[in-house]
C-alpha cells in the first residue's frame, strides 16, 4: 500500500528511490522483523492466557515434559508480520503477489484450523486428519498447476510456466506440460509435510526455511530483470522481481521469531507456522520456476521426509522393523544422547552449505 | 386419533425383548394405538416381531466394519436403510419413535434425526440401553435422544445429566419366577436333585457347550446332579458358517464317551420353548453374559455361573458380569484363547475348572442362598411399567419416572481397554502409581493378552508380548520363548522384552539362557538391545556356566555397528561377568565410543564390576580414568519448572 502511495507521491515530484526493489526489500526485511518484535511479547503472553499450549507428548524415550506448555501458533507471529510487511511494500498490483498472498492466508488458516482443533480436544493426535491435510495441500497445488499452464491466465512468457529447469546444466529444461499440474500438487504437498516434519526443535525449521527463502529471492530477483536473466541465462519471467519484496518480508519477520524461538523456545510454530512456511515457499519456487534448485537448498526439509519415510513406510509397513535408530532425523541424533542446541546448530550449519550449493549452481552451469 | 409408536433394535433377541415389553405395556394404556416394528427381516426380530403381534417394515443395516475395503457395502446398506426409514417414517407419522439398539436401529435413529432436524417429523426418541455400558449405536442415538432408559445404575455415568433414567430391563413375563417343585415335577427330576441349567442363548454359545460337554462325566459323577443344557440352534433360515449348537454338542459328547449321550440325568433341547420351567428347577445357572439373560437370571433369584464373551464392543458382557459378581450374585469365568494356536482360534473355558466352580456352588446350598436373594436384589420389578411411564412422559402425558438408584459399583480399570491403554495401566501399576490389580482385573487381563498374542496383526502380537511381561503372566513364557526365535523382527524384540518382565524362573533355566543366547545372535538389532537388557537384569538366576556362555556373546556385542546393542551389552557384561577374562578387553574397545551414552554405560559396568568383586577397586579408576568423558549430549532443566512444581506440590498438601 505504501509502495502505491509513494508512487504516486513521485508522480507529484517525490522521491524515486522506493521503485526499486532493492530498496523495498531492504525496507521490507527491516520492517518485518520490526513489526514481529513488536507484537512477539505481547501476542505470546495472550497465546498463553487463551491456554493455546503444547502438550505433553511421548515419543518413547525422548521426553517433552520440560517443553510442555509452551505456547504454539506462533506461526501467527510470522505470518502476521510477514504479511503485515508485504502489504506495506509490494506492489499490490502484481499477480504474482496476490498468488503468494493467497498460499499465506490458504495455508496459515488450514494450519490455525489444525491447531485449534488440538487445543479443542487437549490432544496433539486430533486435529485435522492425515488425509484432509494431504488433499488440502493437493487441491491448493492443482490451482497453482493451473495457474502455470493456463495460457489465458498464466503470466508466464511461452511454454516457461510449464517447464523445469534443470540446475548446473546450462538452459536444460524438461517441458512437462500438463504434466506441470501433478508436479505442483506434489511440490507443494511435499513441501509443507517436510517443513511440519522438521518442526520438532527450537529453531530448526526457521533457519533452513529463511535461507530457502532467501535463495528464492535472489532467483527471482533475477528472473524479474532483463539484463540478468539474459546475462545468466534465465527464463525471463516478467515481473516475477516483486516475489523478492515478498520474500525479504518474510524474511525479515523470520528472523524476528528466531529472536523468541531460538532454543530454549518462548513459543513454537505450531502447525500454523510450518504449514504456512511450507506452503509460501514451496509456491513462491514454482513461481519463479526454480523447484529443484530450491529443493538443494533445502536439502534438510528432504532429508528430514524422506526419512520418516523410510522409517514409517519401508520399515515399519513392509519390513516390520525399524530401519533408522528413530526418524524423523533430528530424533535419531537426540535418541543417541546429542543435545538439542548441537543438533540445531548442526542442521543449520548444513543448512547454509546447501544454500551456498543452490547460489553457486548460478554460475557455475 | 390413536396413537403410533415405532419399534426399532434388534440383531440378537437380547435387543428385541425390551422393545416388545414397551409395546406389550404402551398396548395396555393405549388400547387403540397402532405399532409398527423397523428391522431386518432375518435377523432376530423378523421372528420375534410378527410372532408378537406387530408388524414388521423392513429396512437394511450393517454393523460397521473395521476401517477398510468393508466400509463401502456398509455405506450402501447404510444409506439403503436410511432411504427406507424415511420413507416409513414420513409414512407412518409416528408419536414416538423407541429404539433398544443394535445397528438395526441405525436407519431409523438416522432418518428421524434428518427429519427433526427439517422440522418434518416431531416424534420424540426415546432409547432403552440393555448393558451397563451403552453399545455403540446407542451412544450415537443418546445424543439425539429425548430420554435414554437404562438397565443399570451403573450405565447413568456415561449420560448426560439429566438424559438418562434407570428403569432397569423388561423381562420376559414369561420368566418370571416359577415354582421349583412343580417345574421339577414337569420335567420328571427328583425333587432333592441339584440341577444345573446351562445355556448360551437362543443361538447356543460354542464355549458354554464346549465346556459343559467336557465336564459332563465329571459333573454327573455325583449321582444327585441333573443337567439341563440347551445348546441353541441358528436363528431362521440357517446359512453356511452358522454355528449349529446342538451338532456341535453331539459331536464332542460322540467323541468323549458316546454313553453320555443317552445318560438319564444329562438333557439336551436344541431350543428350549419353556424357559420360565427350566429355570425354575435349576438350582445353577450357567449362562452368558448378554443382559437378557442375566436380567432373566436376577428375575428367578438363582445363583449363576457367568462366561462372557469376551472382545466385544466396549468388554460389554464383562462388564455386565462383573457389576453382578461385585453385587455377590455370581461368579464369572473368563474365556481363554490359546495364544499358541494363532489367529483363528476358539475361544474356550477349561472343563476342569468349570466342574470345580459349579461343584463349590452346588455343594453349598446356603451361598446359594445368598447369591439369589442378591442376584434378586438387583432388578426393577415393574420395568416395562417404568419403560411405559417414559413413553407416556415423551408424549406429554405424565411426569417422568425417577428411579432413584445411584451408580453403586466402580467400573474395573481394565474393561474396554485397548492394547496402548492395558500397557499404560500395568506400568502405573508396575510404578506404583496405581493400585495394584484385582484378581478379577488381572483375569480379564490375561484372557485379553491371549487375544492380543494369538492376533493375527504383528502390532498386536508384539503389544501382547510385551503386555505379557508386564502382567507376569507365566504360563505364556514358553510361546513368547518361540516367538523369540521365530517370528517377524519387532514381535522378536517385544517378546524378548516379555520374558524379562517374566523372569528366568517362568521357564527352564536353560531354555531362558538358550532364548537368550539366541537373542543375542539375532540379525535384528532391537532383538539383540533386548536380550542384552534382559540378560543384564537376569543376571543373579543364571546358572554359571549360562552366565560365562551369554557373557562371551556379550564381549562380542560390545563392537556392535548399533550403538543401543554397544550400550546394553557393556550394560550387561557389568552384571553378568564373573571373571575380568572376556569383559575387561571388551569394555576397554568402548572407552573412546563415539556415542557418549556407551561410555555412560561404562562406568556403570566398572562399578559394578568392582562391587561384585570382579575387579579391584584400584584397577577399576585405572579404567574409569582412561574412558572419554567428553559429551555432547546434557539434560536441559528449566528451574522455573521446579518452583512451579514446588508450589503445586504445596498447594496440594494444603487442599489434602
Amino acid at each position: 500500500m505504501l509502495y502505491l502511495l509513494l508512487r504516486a507521491l513521485e508522480d507529484m515530484g517525490g522521491p524515486a528511490v522506493f521503485r526499486y526493489v532493492t530498496t523495498r526489500s531492504a525496507l521490507a526485511f527491516i520492517f518485518g522483523f520490526i513489526c514481529v518484535i513488536a507484537v512477539g511479547r505481547p501476542l505470546i503472553n495472550w497465546l498463553y492466557r487463551r491456554g493455546i499450549r503444547s502438550f505433553e507428548r511421548s515419543y518413547g524415550d525422548i521426553n517433552t515434559t520440560a517443553k510442555t506448555g509452551t505456547p504454539i501458533m506462533g506461526g501467527l507471529l510470522m505470518a502476521l508480520g510477514g504479511l503485515g510487511s508485504a502489504l506495506l511494500w509490494c506492489d499490490l498490483t502484481n499477480p504474482f503477489v496476490w498468488v503468494l498472498f493467497a498460499a499465506a492466508i490458504y495455508f496459515a488458516g488450514f494450519g490455525l484450523l489444525d491447531d485449534w482443533l488440538k487445543i479443542r480436544h487437549r490432544d496433539p493426535d486430533r486435529g485435522l486428519s492425515r488425509t484432509a491435510k494431504l488433499v488440502s495441500q493437493m487441491i491448493f497445488g492443482l490451482g497453482i498447476g493451473l495457474y502455470l499452464a493456463w495460457p489465458e491466465i498464466s503470466p508466464f512468457p511461452g511454454s516457461v510456466g510449464t517447464e523445469i529447469q534443470i540446475p548446473f546444466f546450462k538452459g536444460a529444461v524438461i517441458d512437462l506440460r500438463y504434466g506441470i499440474l501433478a508436479w505442483s500438487a506434489f511440490y507443494i504437498a511435499y513441501h509443507v509435510n517436510a517443513v511440519n516434519i522438521t518442526d520438532g526443535m527450537d529453531g530448526l525449521a526457521t533457519v533452513p526455511a529463511i535461507l530457502v527463502f532467501s535463495v528464492v529471492a535472489v532467483f527471482a530477483y533475477i528472473a524479474g530483470n532483463v539484463q540478468l536473466s539474459g546475462h545468466y541465462l534465465y527464463a525471463f519471467i516478467p515481473r516475477a522481481s516483486e516475489i523478492t519484496v515478498f520474500c525479504a518480508a518474510v524474511i525479515g519477520a523470520g528472523l524476528g521469531f528466531l529472536w523468541y524461538v531460538c532454543h530454549p523456545a518462548s513459543v513454537f510454530l505450531g502447525d500454523t507456522g510450518s504449514l504456512f512456511i511450507g506452503g509460501v515457499l514451496g509456491t513462491a519456487a514454482l513461481m519463479i520456476r526454480q523447484e529443484l534448485v530450491c529443493l538443494l537448498a533445502g536439502m534438510i526439509f528432504l532429508v528430514e521426509l524422506l526419512s520418516t519415510f523410510v522409517q514409517e513406510q519401508v520399515g515399519f509397513r513392509l519390513l516390520k522393523r525399524r530401519l533408522l535408530p528413530r526418524a524423523p532425523l533430528h530424533h535419531a541424533f537426540q535418541h543417541r544422547g546429542m543435545a538439542e542446541s548441537k543438533i540445531v546448530v548442526r542442521f543449520w550449519i548444513i543448512s547454509l552449505i546447501c544454500t551456498a550449493t543452490a547460489v553457486m549452481t548460478i554460475k557455475f552451469r | 386419533m390413536p396413537r403410533r409408536f415405532l419399534l426399532t433394535g434388534g440383531g440378537t433377541g437380547g435387543h428385541v425383548t425390551p422393545a416388545l415389553a414397551a409395546a406389550g405395556a404402551l398396548a395396555e394404556r393405549y388400547p387403540d394405538a397402532e405399532f409398527r416394528y423397523v428391522g431386518l427381516g432375518d435377523k432376530a426380530e423378523g421372528v420375534m416381531a410378527p410372532r408378537a403381534g406387530l408388524p414388521l417394515s423392513r429396512v437394511s443395516s450393517r454393523g460397521l466394519p473395521p476401517l477398510g475395503p468393508g466400509l463401502i457395502p456398509f455405506g450402501w446398506h447404510l444409506g439403503c436403510g436410511v432411504l427406507a426409514a424415511l420413507g416409513i417414517l414420513l409414512r407412518h407419522k409416528p408419536d414416538l419413535i423407541i429404539a433398544t439398539g443394535g445397528y438395526v436401529a441405525a436407519p431409523v435413529v438416522l432418518a428421524n434425526a434428518l427429519l427433526r432436524r427439517l422440522r418434518l417429523s416431531r416424534a420424540p426418541l426415546l432409547v432403552h440401553e440393555q448393558n451397563s455400558h451403552l453399545g455403540r449405536l446407542n451412544r450415537l442415538a443418546a445424543g439425539v435422544a429425548d430420554l435414554v432408559a437404562v438397565s443399570f445404575p451403573e450405565t447413568l455415568r456415561e449420560l448426560p445429566t439429566g438424559k438418562g433414567v434407570y428403569v432397569g430391563y423388561p423381562v420376559r413375563s414369561s420368566c418370571q419366577t416359577g415354582d421349583r417343585d412343580e417345574a421339577r415335577r414337569n420335567l420328571g427330576i427328583p425333587a432333592d436333585a441339584r440341577v444345573i441349567f446351562a445355556f448360551g442363548g437362543s443361538q447356543g454359545a460354542r464355549t458354554i457347550n464346549r465346556a459343559v460337554a467336557d465336564a459332563v462325566t465329571d459333573l454327573l459323577a455325583q449321582p444327585e446332579t441333573w443337567i439341563l443344557h440347551g445348546c441353541g440352534q441358528p436363528f431362521g433360515k440357517s446359512r453356511n458358517g452358522a454355528y449349529h449348537g446342538f451338532a456341535d454338542v453331539e459331536a464332542r459328547l460322540r467323541e468323549l464317551d458316546p454313553a453320555l449321550l443317552e445318560h438319564p440325568r444329562y438333557r439336551r433341547e436344541a431350543f428350549i420353548d419353556d424357559m420360565a420351567t427350566w429355570y425354575a428347577a435349576s438350582d445353577l445357572v450357567i449362562c452368558r453374559a448378554g443382559a437378557g439373560s442375566l436380567m432373566e437370571v436376577c428375575a428367578q433369584a438363582r445363583p449363576s455361573l457367568v462366561i462372557p464373551k469376551a472382545n466385544l464392543p466396549g468388554d460389554h458382557q464383562v462388564r455386565n458380569a462383573r457389576l453382578l459378581e461385585r453385587a455377590g450374585a455370581c461368579r464369572v469365568l473368563y474365556e481363554r484363547l490359546d495364544p499358541a494356536s494363532g489367529p483363528g482360534a476358539v475361544p474356550f473355558v477349561p472343563g476342569e475348572r468349570l466342574v470345580g466352580l459349579a461343584q463349590d456352588l452346588l455343594g453349598d446350598a446356603e451361598r446359594r442362598d445368598v447369591m439369589g436373594r442378591a442376584a434378586a436384589g438387583l432388578i426393577t420389578t415393574d420395568a416395562r411399567g417404568l419403560l411405559a411411564d417414559c413413553a407416556t412422559h415423551l408424549l406429554g402425558e405424565g411426569d417422568r419416572p425417577t428411579a432413584a438408584v445411584a451408580p453403586r459399583y466402580p467400573d474395573d480399570r481394565v474393561l474396554g481397554l485397548g492394547a496402548g491403554a492395558m500397557e499404560r495401566l500395568l506400568q502405573d501399576v508396575a510404578h506404583e502409581a496405581a493400585p495394584p490389580l484385582e484378581s478379577a482385573e488381572r483375569e480379564l487381563m490375561l484372557s485379553k493378552i491371549d487375544g492380543l498374542l494369538g492376533s493375527s496383526g504383528w502390532v498386536d502380537r508384539a503389544r501382547g508380548c510385551r503386555i505379557a511381561g508386564l502382567a507376569g503372566y507365566r504360563e505364556v513364557a514358553g510361546l513368547l520363548r518361540d516367538r523369540a526365535a521365530d517370528d517377524l523382527p519387532m514381535v522378536r524384540r517385544d517378546a524378548l522384552k516379555g520374558l524379562r518382565g517374566l523372569g528366568p524362573r517362568a521357564l527352564a533355566p536353560d531354555a531362558f539362557a538358550d532364548a537368550l543366547a539366541r537373542g543375542l545372535s539375532d540379525n535384528y538389532y532391537e532383538a539383540r538391545m533386548e536380550a542384552a537388557l534382559t540378560t543384564a537384569v537376569c543376571n543373579g538366576l543364571l546358572a554359571p556356566d549360562a552366565r560365562s556362555r551369554l557373557a562371551g556373546i556379550l564381549a562380542r556385542l560390545c563392537r556392535d555397528h548399533s550403538f543401543e546393542v554397544r550400550m546394553a551389552a557393556v550394560r550387561a557384561l557389568g552384571r553378568i561377568a564373573d571373571t575380568p577374562e572376556p569383559a575387561v578387553p571388551a569394555l576397554r574397545k568402548v572407552h573412546f565410543d563415539p556415542v557418549w551414552k556407551v561410555r555412560g554405560a561404562l562406568y556403570e559396568a566398572y562399578a559394578e564390576l568392582t562391587e561384585r568383586g570382579v575387579l579391584s577397586a584400584a584397577e577399576a579408576n585405572e579404567e574409569i580414568d582412561a574412558v572419554l568423558i567428553t559429551a555432547n549430549g546434557y539434560l536441559t532443566e528449566y528451574q522455573i519448572r521446579h518452583h512451579r512444581n514446588e508450589a503445586v506440590r504445596r498447594v496440594r498438601r494444603r487442599e489434602a
